[in-house]
Formats: C-alpha cells, structure tokens, sequence
C-alpha cells in the first residue's frame, strides 16, 4: 500500500518536474526568459518535495504514519522562510523577489494538496 | 541617455511578454489586471514585467481612482538608435588610453634614434608612423616637392612611398602649386 502512495507521488512529482522543463524551453524559445526562469523555479521546488519524500520514505522504515508525518511537517517547516523572505520583499517593494517567494509558496501549496489527494486518498 | 542607460533599456526590451506590454500600452494606458488579460499571464507575472519596464525607464505609473494605471515613457522611444550610439561613451576615456598606449608600442617598435626602420606592413601602423612625420610640416603652408622628399629623408630613404602614402591617407594634399598639410 506505501509502495503504491509513493509510486503515486513520484509519478506526479516526474510529471511535474518534465512539464517544467517543457515549459521552459518553450518560454526560452519564445523569447520569455523571464518566465523561462519561473518554470525553473517551480521545477526545483518539485524536485526539492521529491527528494523529502524519498528520505520521510527511508526514515519511516515502512510505517506510512510516520512518513506522512515527516512529509507534512517539512511541507510546513521548509516554506516558513520563504514566506519570511516574501514579506520582506514586500516591504521593499522587490517585485522580482516577490514574484519567486510567491511562485515557490504556490508550488509548495500544489504540493501539499497533491500529497493529500494521492497519500491520504482525498480524491 | 547614457550607455549603462541603453544596456538596460535593450536588455529590458528583449523578451517577447515586455515588448507585448509595451504594445498594448501603446494603444492607451491600463492597469495590471487589464494586461494580465490581454496578454493571458498572471497579474503578478505582469507586475514583475512592469516594473523591469519602469526601472529601465520605459514605463510610468499612476493613480486613477482606484487602479495603478501604466503608461508608455513615449520620449524614451523617441530617441533614435543612432543617436544612442552616437552618445559619448562612458569606455571613451578608458578606449582613449588604450588608443595612446597601442600608439605609443608602434612608435617605440618602428622608430629608433628618430629614424623609421621600416614601413609597417599593417596600413593602421603605417598610419600610425605616418602621424607622425606628417608633424614636421606646419599647417597653411605650401612645399615644393624637393622641401618635402628632404623632410621625410630624415626619417627614411624612401621618401617617395612615404610622400605618397601621406597623400593616399589624407595627411596632405597637392596640386600645381605643391604640397600642404591636411588640417585635421
């Protein structure tokens, strides 16, 4: 049953990262390079939760409760400074900041619904 | 507009959602909303591209009742590309010095005791050695061919290509009268 969860995720986080990458070729082709570098953004995002999920997998040792847990806290723990940095940004009117800080508090957000959706069978 | 100016104004204007910005608010102002509709990306996608358009100077901002309306800075686009370049450049005391020093090693390189060894083969030192011979003539005077050939004798023997590659590189003229220096 984990197995099949984290097949799931994995599946999802793959399709993800590869539309990513097709989006930031075309952007780049497109002569977007700014939101070339957006696509890039999001993408590292998803391989970051990617590679959380592979260590909440090898630290839980099978119990699918202490994976989830371990995934869902660092779903919360690791945005906290990108959200510290977003309000920052805001306060300098760092638009280019803000774009990033926001994109990244977005992709986080995907994430944890997709995690909800495939790990706990919300669908 | 200055040349660090220029860098970022191209650099701003080369992605395709700016210049689509840049378009539609040349067909009247609008706020960011607006945009993000018409060119269908994120309002907040057209924020960051808006304000690399304000900071390079191409678009201004303000306030009509409750929207941040955006406005094309028409004078930046206005000013000709050749006039851009044609600015004088922030690299022109740098390039100046470089200029000197490049003159200075051909100099060293082919005079010795203030005789020419040998013409340069390459025309831009050749132009270089003939600056200087041409300072022996004075300006607004007229010399015979004979006054000439024994001015540049004294810097080398053959005197008649040097004479005539100071004609074929504008550095003095002739006609039936004689020879004179080219005011530069």
């Amino acid at each position: 049953m984990i197995d099949q969860k984290v097949s799931g995720l994995n599946v999802w986080f793959e399709e993800k990262i590869g539309l990513c990458g097709q989006r930031n070729r075309e952007l780049n082709e497109d002569g977007r390079a700014d939101e070339a570098v957006f696509e890039k953004v999001k993408s590292n995002i998803y391989d970051v939760f990617r590679t959380v999920l592979s260590v909440a997998v090898k630290t839980g040792s099978g119990d699918a409760d202490a994976v989830r847990t371990f995934f869902v806290q660092r779903a919360e723990q690791i945005p906290a400074g990108w959200a510290a940095a977003l309000e920052k940004a805001k306060e300098h009117n760092d638009i280019a900041r803000m774009q990033t800080e926001q994109i990244k508090l977005d992709t986080v957000q995907e994430i944890r619904e997709a995690f909800a959706r495939i790990w706990e069978g919300a669908e | 507009m200055t040349e660090t100016e220029a860098i970022r104004l191209f650099k701003c204007l080369s992605d395709k959602s700016r210049l689509q910005i840049l378009k539609s608010l040349a067909i009247e102002d609008m706020y960011v909303e607006r945009l993000a509709e018409r060119l269908g990306i994120t309002a907040p996608t057209v924020s960051f591209h808006l304000k690399k358009l304000a900071d390079a100077g191409a678009v201004t901002s303000y306030k009509s009742q409750y929207y941040m309306m955006y406005s094309l800075k028409k004078d930046i686009f206005e000013t000709s590309i050749l006039d851009i370049i044609q600015e004088k450049s922030d690299e022109a005391d740098a390039q100046a010095r470089r200029d000197a020093v490049y003159r200075q090693k051909v100099i060293d390189a082919f005079f010795e005791y203030g005789k020419l060894k040998a013409i340069p083969a390459q025309r831009k030192k050749e132009r270089i050695i003939l600056e200087v011979i041409v300072q022996e003539f004075e300006y607004d005077r007229i010399y015979s061919e004979r006054e000439v050939n024994i001015i540049i004798a004294d810097f080398y023997d053959d005197f008649c290509t040097i004479r005539r590659d100071m004609i074929g590189e504008g550095l003095m003229e002739r006609d039936t009268r004689g020879y004179w220096r080219v005011n530069p």
